[in-house]
C-alpha cells in the first residue's frame, strides 16, 4: 500500500473544530493568571510630533495603578522586520496618530484607563506627510533622520522618506513600444484597508523568579516576538518564552505587535500583565495593507500578443518599514501577471508617511498591481475586438517558463484555470446575462500570480512510549487548518490514524524552529519537514526491529496501524509501542526525527533580467489562479452587486481538500470585500473609520 | 472607582452571584468574573456577533447589554448550549463540515444558528443568509458556515 495516498488528500474533520464550536478554546484573552494586571495605552494625539516632556504624577498616583512607562523607561532599542527603526513606544518624537506613547498596568482595566487620561504628555507639532509621492519629493519633513543608521536587514537604496526602491526589467522595453499594435496607459490607486482580524492583538506576559518572561500572544510568529521583546529590552533569548494560543485570524498582521510593551510592564510590576487592544486602537495603531499608486503602461500586437509592459509601483508605507521593502518586492516581481510579456520594467518605491504602518497582508504586495494589470488587459481585449477571456489564454505562461526572465516555473497552469472558468455552464449562461435597463449584468475574469514559501522550518517527531507520536514545528495554525494537514502528513508516512498524532502547541521552549504562519509556508514547507522528519523516525523503527527481530532492515516491513513485521512472516508482527519501549528501556535510545531547512528562493540571472535592490528571500513555489465574476450594477447609484463567482486555482496536491476549499471560499470573499467595501480613511493623519460600523 | 451591587444572574439553568457595577456589560461579568470565556469581544459595539448569547432564547449582544437589566432573564452562553462533553447537532454539522476556521465568530454564530433553525427548521439559503447577517466572520467566507445550517436542517428532518 502507498500509506502517503491513504490519508493525504482526505478531508479530516480540523482537530481543532470541537474546541472551537464549544467555545472551549483559549485565545489569549481567555487566559488569566492569579494577582493579573490590565493594562492600556495612550496613542499619540498627532501624527508628526516632537515629545517635549511626560508628566506620569498625576497616573501613578491613582490607586490601583502599578506602573505607568514610557521611552525613558526603556532600553534605547529599536524593533523591525527590515529596517530596525521602531521603538516599543515613541522616542524623542511621534510618526503617526495613535502611536503607542505611554502605557500602563493596573488593578483594573478602568483605573488603566482612568490612568491614560491623567497622563500629561508635552508636544512640539512638526509638519507632517501623508500621500507617498509628496513624501519622496524634495522639502518634504523627513520622518526618520537616522534612516541611515538603522540596523537593516534588506539591501535595496533608500533614503530620505524612501524607504526601499526595487526595480526588476528583462527585455528591452523602451525600443518595444514600437512593436505594438495597440498601447495602454493609465494610473491606478488602491487604499489602504485593514486585515480585521476577529480577535484583535493581545498578550499576556508574566515573568518568573529567575528573571523569565513568558508571553503568550496572538501572534503568526512565536520565534520573531522573541526575538524582538529580547531585542526591545535588553534581554537575551533565553529570558523569553513565546506561546501562541488559539489565535482568532492574522491575514499577515500579527508579526509583532504589542509583546514588547506588555512583557516591560510585566517586568515593571513583577506580575502578570494583558494587555488585549480594542478594536479602534488595534485599528489605529497596528498595520494596515498597503495603499498604492500605479503608473502602468501595456503593449500588444494585432493579434493580441502581449509585448511589453512597464510598472512604477509607490507603497504608502506608513510610519514604519515594517514589511514594506520585502512587500515591495513581491509587487515589483509579479507586476506582469501570470503571462509571457517578453519587454517587462517594473520599478517600485516605498515611502514613510505619518500614517499608520502598512505591513504584510494576504496578497502580499501582488493585489495592488494586479489591479492595474488585468485592468489594462480588459482595455487591450476592447480596442482589439478580442474575448477577454481568450487574450488571457493565450498569453498565459507555460510550465517551463521563466518569470521575470529568472525564476523558472516547473509547472503553470494558469491557462487550465482559466479555461475552467470560461467552460463553466453557469459562467457561460451569465456572460450572456446582460440585465435589464437600469440594473445592467456582465461579468469579468481576472488572473493573479503569487508565490509562496520562504525562511526557515523545521519539524521534531518523537515516537513516544505507547506508539504514538509528538510532533513540534513552531507553525501556528491561524484557522488555516494546518495542524490538521500536519498531522495528516505525519500519519500518512507512518501509516497510523489521526488520533495517533499529538501536534504540539507553538512554544519558543519546546518546538522546533519555524519562521511564522505566511506565504503558505505551512502547505509547502513545514509539511516537508514534518514528512522528512517522520521518515527518519521510520527509519530508526525499522532498524530497532531489526535488532529485535534478529533480521536485516531489509527484511522489516512497517504495516498500517503502527505495526512492524517481518516481511512475508504476518505472524511475525511488533507494535510501534513495543519498538519505543525498547529504544527507551533496553537500547538504542529515544526514537526522534528531525528535519530543518531553509526554502532556498531562487537567484536572479543577470543575464536576463537587470536587478536594482532586488533580493527576495521567497518565492520557492509559484502559484497561480483565475477569478470570474457577475456583477449587477445599479445604473442610477453605481451600486455594484456580486451575484455568483467562480474561482479556478492550481494547487498542486491537496492534503485536505475541505481545508483548502474553506481557504479559497475565505480568499474570494476577502478580495471581493476588500474591492467593493472597505477602505481606511484618513483625515490628516486621523483615521476617521476606526471601526466595524464604518 | 464606583461601588459594585450583588445580583443574581442565571446563566445556563445555574444561579450566580455576582459583583456588578451599574456600567458593567453582561459580557464583562461572563468572561471576567465567570471566566465563561467562550463569549468573545469582537468589537465591543454591537456589530460583529461574537459576544451573542440568548438571553430568554432570543440572540443578544452580550456587549451591548447591561449586567444589572439581565437579572430576570435565563441567559444561555455556549458552554450552555448541551451537557458539558456533549455537542449540540448544530455544532456537530459545523464541525462535520469543517466549517470552523480562526473560530472566533463560532460561539456567536451557533447560538444564532440554533435559535433560527428552532423556528425555521428549513431554511431557503437567503434566510440562513439573512439570519447570520449580524454575525462577522472574516475566514470562511461564510459558504460552509450555510454549509453547515443546511447540514443540521436536513438531519433533523
Amino acid at each position: 500500500m502507498n500509506d502517503l495516498d491513504d490519508l493525504i488528500g482526505q478531508s479530516a474533520p480540523k482537530l481543532e473544530a470541537r474546541a472551537k464550536l464549544t467555545g472551549s478554546a483559549v485565545y489569549t484573552e481567555d487566559i488569566y493568571r492569579p494577582r493579573l494586571l490590565h493594562a492600556a495605552l495612550l496613542g499619540s494625539p498627532y501624527p508628526h510630533a516632537r515629545i517635549i516632556s511626560y508628566d506620569t504624577t498625576a497616573a501613578r498616583a491613582l490607586r490601583g495603578v502599578k506602573a505607568v512607562i514610557t521611552a525613558e523607561d526603556l532600553p534605547a532599542n529599536l524593533i523591525g522586520h527590515t529596517f530596525r527603526d521602531e521603538p516599543i513606544l515613541a522616542r524623542g518624537k511621534v510618526r503617526y496618530m495613535g502611536e503607542p506613547v505611554v502605557a500602563v498596568a493596573a488593578e483594573s482595566l478602568e483605573i488603566a484607563r482612568a490612568a491614560i487620561r491623567l497622563v500629561e504628555v508635552e508636544f512640539e507639532e512638526l509638519p507632517a506627510v501623508f500621500d507617498a509621492e509628496e513624501a519622496l519629493a524634495d522639502g518634504a519633513p523627513i520622518l526618520h533622520d537616522d534612516l541611515d543608521h538603522y540596523a537593516r536587514v534588506v539591501s535595496s537604496p533608500s533614503g530620505g522618506n524612501m524607504v526601499a526602491h526595487i526595480e526588476l526589467e528583462t527585455g528591452n522595453v523602451d525600443t518595444a513600444w514600437d512593436l505594438c499594435e495597440v498601447v495602454v496607459e493609465g494610473v491606478y490607486e488602491v487604499p489602504a484597508i485593514q486585515h480585521v482580524y476577529m480577535e484583535t492583538c493581545g498578550a499576556l506576559a508574566e515573568v518568573d523568579g529567575s528573571g523569565k518572561v513568558t508571553i503568550w500572544s496572538s501572534t503568526q510568529q512565536i520565534f520573531g516576538t522573541q526575538m524582538a521583546v529580547a531585542l526591545a529590552l535588553d534581554l537575551p533569548m533565553s529570558k523569553v518564552r513565546c506561546i501562541a494560543p488559539a489565535v482568532g485570524g492574522g491575514f499577515g498582521a500579527k508579526f509583532i505587535t504589542i509583546e514588547p510593551i506588555t512583557a516591560a510592564l510585566a517586568f515593571k510590576t513583577r506580575r502578570p500583565v494583558k494587555l488585549i487592544l480594542p478594536r479602534d486602537e488595534d485599528m489605529i495603531s497596528m498595520r494596515s495593507r498597503h495603499a498604492a499608486k500605479i503608473i502602468m503602461k501595456t503593449g500588444a500586437m494585432a493579434d493580441g500578443t502581449f509585448v511589453a509592459r512597464s510598472t512604477e509601483i509607490i507603497l504608502n508605507g506608513g510610519a514604519y518599514a515594517d514589511f514594506s521593502p520585502v512587500v515591495l518586492e513581491a509587487s515589483v516581481l509579479l507586476a506582469a501577471g501570470p503571462y509571457r510579456i517578453p519587454h517587462v520594467r517594473n520599478v517600485g518605491r516605498a515611502a514613510y508617511t505619518n500614517r499608520l504602518r502598512a505591513g504584510a497582508m494576504r496578497g502580499f504586495g501582488v493585489m495592488q498591481p494586479t489591479f492595474a494589470g488585468e485592468s489594462q488587459i480588459d482595455e487591450i481585449a476592447e480596442r482589439l475586438n478580442l474575448d477577454p477571456i481568450e487574450l488571457r489564454i493565450k498569453n498565459a505562461k507555460q510550465s517551463g517558463d521563466k518569470n521575470m526572465g529568472s525564476h523558472y516555473l516547473p509547472v503553470c497552469r494558469v491557462g487550465d484555470c482559466l479555461a475552467s472558468i470560461r467552460d463553466h455552464p453557469e459562467f457561460i449562461r451569465a456572460k450572456s446575462d446582460h440585465g435589464v435597463p437600469g440594473k445592467r449584468r456582465g461579468v469579468g475574469v481576472s488572473s493573479i500570480v503569487q508565490q509562496s514559501g520562504l525562511f526557515s522550518s523545521s519539524a521534531n517527531v518523537r515516537l513516544v512510549e505507547d506508539g504514538t507520536l509528538t510532533v513540534c514545528t513552531g507553525y501556528i495554525d491561524l484557522g488555516t487548518g494546518s495542524d490538521t494537514a500536519l498531522a495528516q502528513v505525519a500519519a500518512a508516512t507512518l501509516g497510523v490514524d489521526l488520533e495517533s498524532i499529538n501536534i504540539v502547541a507553538p512554544d519558543t521552549d519546546g518546538a522546533a524552529y519555524d519562521y511564522g504562519t505566511a506565504a503558505d509556508r505551512g502547505a509547502h514547507g513545514v509539511s516537508e519537514s514534518v514528512h522528512r522528519a517522520a521518515l527518519v523516525v521510520k527509519d530508526r523503527i525499522v532498524e530497532l526491529t531489526a535488532e529485535m527481530l534478529e533480521c536485516a532492515t531489509a527484511d522489516v516491513e512497517v504495516r498500517p496501524g503502527g505495526k512492524v513485521g517481518l516481511r512475508g512472516v504476518p505472524e511475525v508482527e511488533l507494535s510501534f509501542a513495543d519498538v519505543a519501549q525498547r529504544g527507551l528501556y533496553a537500547g538504542g535510545g529515544p526514537i526522534i526525527g528531525q528535519h530543518a531547512w531553509y526554502m532556498q528562493e531562487q537567484m536572479i540571472d543577470p543575464q536576463a533580467t537587470r536587478a536594482l535592490g532586488f533580493r527576495m528571500g521567497g518565492g520557492v513555489f509559484y502559484g497561480f489562479a483565475a477569478t470570474g465574476i457577475q456583477v449587477e450594477v445599479d445604473e442610477q447609484t453605481g451600486q455594484v452587486e456580486v451575484l455568483q463567482a467562480w474561482h479556478a486555482a492550481d494547487l498542486g496536491k491537496v492534503i485536505n481538500p475541505d481545508g483548502a476549499l474553506g481557504q479559497l471560499y475565505g480568499g474570494v470573499v476577502q478580495g471581493i470585500s476588500g474591492a467593493l467595501f472597505e477602505e481606511l480613511v484618513w483625515d490628516q493623519g486621523q483615521l476617521v473609520n476606526p471601526s466595524l460600523m464604518d | 472607582m464606583s461601588n459594585a451591587e450583588l445580583m443574581t444572574l442565571n446563566i445556563n439553568g445555574e444561579r450566580f452571584e455576582v459583583a456588578v457595577q451599574i456600567g458593567h456589560t453582561l459580557l464583562e461579568i461572563l468572561r471576567d468574573q465567570l471566566f465563561l470565556t467562550g463569549t468573545k469581544r469582537g468589537c465591543n459595539q454591537g456589530v460583529c456577533g461574537a459576544c451573542t448569547v440568548l438571553r430568554d432564547g432570543v440572540p443578544t449582544s452580550a456587549c451591548l447589554s447591561l449586567a444589572v437589566d439581565c437579572s430576570d432573564f435565563q441567559i444561555t452562553t455556549i458552554e450552555g448550549l448541551c451537557e458539558p462533553g456533549e455537542v449540540h447537532p448544530v455544532q456537530q454539522a459545523f464541525i462535520d463540515v469543517s466549517a470552523p476556521q480562526c473560530g472566533f465568530c463560532m460561539s456567536g454564530m451557533v447560538l444564532v444558528a440554533k435559535t433560527f433553525l428552532d423556528s425555521t427548521p428549513h431554511p431557503s439559503r437567503d434566510q440562513i443568509r439573512e439570519a447570520l447577517s449580524g454575525n462577522l466572520c472574516r475566514c470562511t467566507g461564510y459558504i460552509k458556515i450555510i454549509e453547515a445550517i443546511e447540514l443540521a436542517s436536513e438531519r433533523t428532518s
